[in-house]
């Protein structure tokens, strides 16, 4: 319990959160009561729109739409029908809900601007329809008459019980959101938001996640909206406005992105700012307006954020002591799967940017249990090559098999679970996250941690606990266990590269894309990577290795590929591409204009496979 | 109104458009953020009108420029204040910083001129040109007429000038500009000036028949985002095509079916071409590099 | 010829880093007035990261840099640029939209008659873009694109020039014909400095060299004597 308390900044927080029970319970007065009421409404909403815009970091303007969408369902059901709280209250959440299905599929590929405003798009499609079909929503003027929540034949009609109940509803979101977020799939938001591109190398469906945390966004909005008709009694256009959700937006900015809390304390704080200048409304819209735009531009992480970093830095956190390791089973057992079969088979495979030939007929085949060096200068073709293999880009032309089965034009994370994993050039790591955790996320797929899993999990989170103890084991063969407890982003360049060597360990594949891993190393670092990589293909694993240095491949590689202009050059033992002409020319450049008569590609991609 | 009479007041509605959207379009071509906030600077710019001609009764023919002078500043402010503070975080911040400074030109608004809607001076003077059978109204002629203009002169400052030459280079490699001796920084606060005067220049023109209120920018930012989208994203001719498309569809269906029909069918138009083409009518997907 | 006119560019025991990773240690060079210098070293070495600090993208941590003795520190790049400091990047960043004429006109500084002026000298170095001067910048083969950078840092008649990786994606062929083109820049009154991944021509067109290795120079000294090193070679082919 201290322990748990003496992390982040929980003091403030449950000493803040008595406070304000305290407050509201026994001291506030009707009117501050009402006010409480529409901030526990709000921070609800915002909660909701959290998913979206905060874990996802996706720009939803459709957070009002969801609010206002549950407003009306409440007032027209309830109003009109006279139906009671239990139907409509679900139906509330379910109406947004099905509308953020309906919409999300399609919306949620979409870039960031264009996702911004196909959501208020709709919203506005939304509005309109509210204001025109006025024989249901009463038009412009709305619907009076919404009755008060009702629930198991008790009418709660008094203050006092209003707010224990909307603060009730709020605690239980509240807690849903902290299942959700706390374990191993808030980390995986996390990745997701920093980095698409990896988390769907390491076989995390991104648009699932996309999707779900649109669901939830939807989901809260709705249950906002029902009660914030149950409160003021009235639904009308204006619930569904751009104003209520710039007001979200702000709210979320100046609290913070990602926390519970912030939610709460931006809601708090906005709803008593605009109730206590209600007199002067507009020049209080202008200075929140501005001290918004001041917490956006000093305090990036909201409020919170900016305490929790403060804290940092004044007190130290106490650190976890790092979880012992857990063997990673699979990848012991890959040894037993044999070796000398074909793995992976590059044929043909040809692509263009634009009016570059990044890679042309491209043919090369990976054998289970070898570690091959992919060389060429820069600009050659390397990366390219690696990221049409991983599913990163499609492929012009061409066909790519891997463990027999076709994988052309497959999407990452489908080709990443069946047993691939990558690093990349430009490191992808979220620098927020502890080494372990960057490593832990991985383990996500294997750990089948999902979003049900998460809200019904009691206690610790057994997805994280075990993801991290198997992230240990793949952190000590790639020897940064002393650092597994240290963010990312307080790493040096070359162990950062080691932690995304690890993390593509962590996934236990059967082959292993590494995109210059030994960049920025020096020459005792690099032997040192080069017997620990050794290690990891003595296992049984397939590695394909990208580098420049020709000295780290040697002592790594049993057979090297050399690219230059999307072309294969030469293949075979390094003795002998190191002496190849063409790959000398290629490096080193040579004083006499050169010949390039019998190793022109082509010829080569035969060679390669008759070596076998 | 015969169907080419409601075609005219379409186009003069989309020439007006065209500006905004053009504005729209060269912030974003500069910095790569959306300026959400480019509907609130057709609205000051409508407001810098009504304030010049009853406060200091400017006469006519100064009435543009200075409106013009006044959002340009007031544009480069926005530059300051909700561009370079936030340029280097993702782009989506900008769009929040510049929806923050539209709320706050709103309740400006507010407090200034009160929330009803008001109507600006005219620009060309009242009443009706007759050609045949058709009539059009002298502000509508002067709409086009000024926006034809303004779109020919930033074609002749883009292509013909060394500021502009420095402005399209500034655009497509901020870095690579600076490091050729261009002053980057001044040129991009420049382009946020030109981009909100064309908005302000068209709330001039728009505010004699289309009337001012505080919160009336809301959805022209909406409709230029989307005649943008529409047009291609960062293609200037297609902001222009997009704002005229947009406005004669929107004159016309209203004409025939109402309003609301014709903005709602709008939006589902935008969403069914996101359905189809993610990347938008014209644009080329460009696939990133890892 | 080094050393003869005195120090062009002094870079003294400079440290850069891009966000916490140190890129470069205490880095010290210097070139002379009239001289191409090569800058060699691996992928990750630092080359370009020294060539950022130079031009002004990025802050030293430490160290200090002068050109012709007048600090460099606090000026940014576009400063630096009318101080004589022209810049070929690293995978050329021509500006695709704009012709090569504009590509040119745009680094250009002073009136029309200036820029024209200037336009013309560049072209007598590289007649190919006269030819091509209404294409735009995307249009150009990866070889013209090089020789437009090049002449679009020599628009701001650079005191020095610095070339990153001018031999990236072209065929060999191309390569000598960029590169040959350094003499005669030089003999215009302009030093060079020179990255390059393609040792022996880097060598063979510069008067002296440094080689660096995770951020630090290793070893320098004249071109010939640095072409028989056993180092360089290790550094790139694993002797």
């Amino acid at each position: 319990m201290w322990l748990w308390l003496a992390k982040g900044i929980r003091v403030p927080l449950a000493a803040g959160a008595l406070v304000l029970a305290a407050y509201g319970l026994f001291f506030a007065s009707p009117y501050e009561l009402r006010v409480l009421t529409v901030c526990g409404i709000f921070a609800l909403l915002v909660i909701g729109f959290q998913y979206i815009f905060g874990h996802v970091g996706a720009v939803s303007l459709a957070q009002a739409t969801f609010f206002g969408l549950g407003a009306y369902v409440t007032g027209v059901l309830g109003a009109t029908y006279e139906l009671g709280f239990l139907v409509t209250f679900p139906l509330s959440c379910l109406v947004p809900l099905l509308l953020a299905m309906v919409v999300g599929i399609p919306v949620l590929k979409l870039e960031e601007h264009y996702f911004a405003l196909a959501t208020l798009g709709i919203g506005l499609v939304v509005v309109l329809i509210a204001v025109q079909w006025q024989e249901v929503t009463g038009g412009t003027n709305g619907l009076p008459g919404v009755p008060s929540v009702r629930l198991l034949g008790v009418e709660i009609r008094d203050r006092l019980h209003l707010f224990i109940f909307v603060w009730s509803v709020l605690i239980l979101g509240a807690l849903i959101a902290y299942q959700v977020t706390r374990g191993l799939y808030g980390r995986v938001f996390h990745l997701v938001r920093e980095s698409r591109i990896a988390a769907s190398s390491l076989g995390i469906d991104v648009d699932r996640l996309r999707f779900n945390a649109f669901l939830l966004s939807a989901f809260y909005g709705g249950a906002a909206g029902a009660l914030m008709a149950h409160v003021i009694r009235v639904v009308s256009p204006e619930n569904l406005e751009l104003s209520v959700m710039i007001t979200c937006l702000t709210m979320t900015v100046i609290g913070g992105r990602t926390r519970i809390a912030g939610a709460i304390v931006g809601a708090i704080l906005i709803v008593h700012l605009r109730e206590s200048f209600r007199i002067l409304e507009s020049y209080t819209l202008m200075a929140y307006g501005a001290v918004t735009l001041l917490v956006l531009i000093a305090a990036p992480y909201g409020l919170i954020g900016a305490l929790e970093r403060l804290r940092a830095r004044l007190i130290p956190e106490p650190v976890d002591s790092p979880p012992t390791a857990r063997q990673l089973s699979a990848l012991t057992a890959a040894k037993a799967g044999g070796e000398g079969g074909s793995l992976l088979e590059v044929e043909r495979v040809s692509k263009h940017f634009g009016g570059v030939r990044a890679l042309e007929d491209v043919s090369l085949h990976l054998y289970r249990g070898e570690v091959v060096g992919l060389i060429g200068p820069n600009g050659s073709g390397k990366t390219t090559l690696v990221n049409i293999v991983s599913g990163l880009y499609r492929a012009d032309a061409g066909r790519l098999t891997f463990k027999g089965q076709d994988i052309t034009n497959q999407p990452p994370h489908l080709i990443s679970r069946l047993g691939m994993a990558r690093t990349f050039q430009h490191i992808n790591l979220a620098d927020d996250l502890t080494a372990l955790d960057n490593i832990a996320v991985a383990r996500a797929t294997r750990e089948r941690s999902g979003l049900q899993k998460s809200i019904f999990t009691v206690g610790p989170d057994p997805c994280l606990q075990m993801a991290r103890r198997n992230a240990m084991a793949a952190a000590e063969m790639l020897g940064i266990g002393p650092f597994a407890t240290t963010p990312c982003g307080n790493l040096p360049y070359g162990t950062r590269r080691r932690v995304e060597v690890a993390r593509a360990v962590a996934t236990e594949p059967e082959l292993l894309l590494l995109d210059e891993p030994a960049a920025g190393l020096n020459e005792e670092e690099q032997r040192d990577l080069a017997a620990r990589i050794r290690r990891i293909a003595d296992f049984g694993i397939t590695v394909l290795v990208i580098e420049h240095n020709l000295v780290f491949l040697r002592s790594l590689a049993e057979r090297l590929v050399c690219l230059d202009h999307g072309q294969v050059i030469a293949s075979g033992s390094p003795e002998e591409v190191q002496r190849d002409a063409a790959v000398i020319e290629a490096y080193l450049g040579r004083d006499e204009a050169p010949e390039r008569g019998q190793t022109v590609a082509g010829g080569d991609s035969e060679r390669l496979a008759s070596q076998r | 109104m015969t169907f080419i009479q409601l075609v005219l007041s379409g186009l003069a509605l989309g020439a007006a458009y065209a500006l905004v959207a053009l504005g729209f379009v060269f912030i974003v071509n500069a910095t790569g953020a959306v300026n959400f906030a480019q509907g609130d600077f057709v609205m000051a710019g409508g407001y810098a009108a009504i304030l010049l001609s009853t406060s200091f009764s400017v006469s006519f023919y100064m009435l543009l420029p200075l409106v013009a002078v006044v959002t340009f500043l007031l544009g480069v402010l926005l530059a300051w204040v909700a561009y370079f503070p936030l340029m280097r975080r993702p782009p989506a911040t900008v769009f929040i910083s510049t929806l923050l400074c539209g709320m706050i030109l709103q309740n400006i608004f507010l407090v200034a001129f009160g929330p009803e809607a008001r109507s600006g001076p005219s620009i060309a003077g009242a009443g009706m040109v007759r050609f045949e059978n058709l009539e059009i109204s002298r502000q509508s002629i002067a709409t086009i007429v000024v926006a034809i203009g303004l779109i020919a002169l930033q074609y002749l400052l883009f292509a013909r000038t060394q500021t502009g030459r420095r402005l399209r280079a500034t655009a497509e490699d901020r870095d690579m500009a600076r490091a050729v001796g261009i002053p980057a920084t001044s040129l991009i606060a420049v382009t946020f000036g030109i981009g909100t005067s064309l908005a302000g220049i068209a709330g001039a023109l728009l505010a004699n028949q289309f009337f001012v209120s505080p919160t009336g920018g809301i959805p022209l930012s909406v409709f230029a985002y989307i005649a943008v989208v529409i047009g291609g994203w960062g293609s200037l001719a297609g902001a222009v095509l997009g704002s005229m498309l947009i406005s004669v569809f929107q004159v016309i269906v209203s004409a025939y079916v109402s309003y609301a029909v014709a903005t709602g069918a709008l939006y589902a138009a935008v969403l069914l071409i996101f359905l189809l083409r993610p990347q938008g009518i014209f644009s080329e997907r460009v696939q990133r590099r890892v | 010829m080094s050393g003869s006119g005195g120090a062009l560019l002094s870079v003294e025991d400079v440290s850069a880093s891009y966000g916490k990773v140190l890129a470069l240690r205490g880095v010290s060079l210097t070139i002379a007035e009239g001289e191409a210098v090569a800058l060699i070293g691996a992928n990750g070495a630092g080359k370009s990261t020294l060539f950022k600090t130079i031009v002004g993208f990025l802050e030293p941590r430490e160290g200090s840099m002068a050109l012709r003795g007048r600090s460099l520190a606090g000026l940014p790049p576009e400063k630096r640029f009318h101080l004589g400091i022209g810049y070929s990047p690293e995978g050329r960043r021509v500006f695709p939209g704009l012709t090569v004429r504009e590509n040119l006109q745009v680094a250009a500084k002073g009136g029309r008659a200036e820029r024209e002026m200037l336009l013309g000298e560049v072209f007598s170095v590289f007649p190919q873009l006269a030819e091509r001067q209404d294409a735009r910048g995307w249009q150009l083969s990866g070889g013209q694109q090089q020789m437009l950078a090049i002449g679009r840092a020599l628009m701001g008649t650079p005191k020095l020039l610095l070339l990153d990786e001018p031999s990236l994606g072209l065929a060999p062929k191309l390569v000598d014909e960029v590169l040959s083109r350094i003499p005669s820049i030089v003999s215009r009154g302009t030093s060079v400095l020179l990255a390059e991944q393609n040792v022996t021509k880097a060598l063979r067109f510069c008067d002296r060299a440094y080689v660096l290795e995770v951020g630090k120079v290793v070893l320098s000294g004249p071109a010939a004597e640095l072409r028989q090193a056993e180092a360089v070679k290790r550094a790139y082919l694993g002797g």
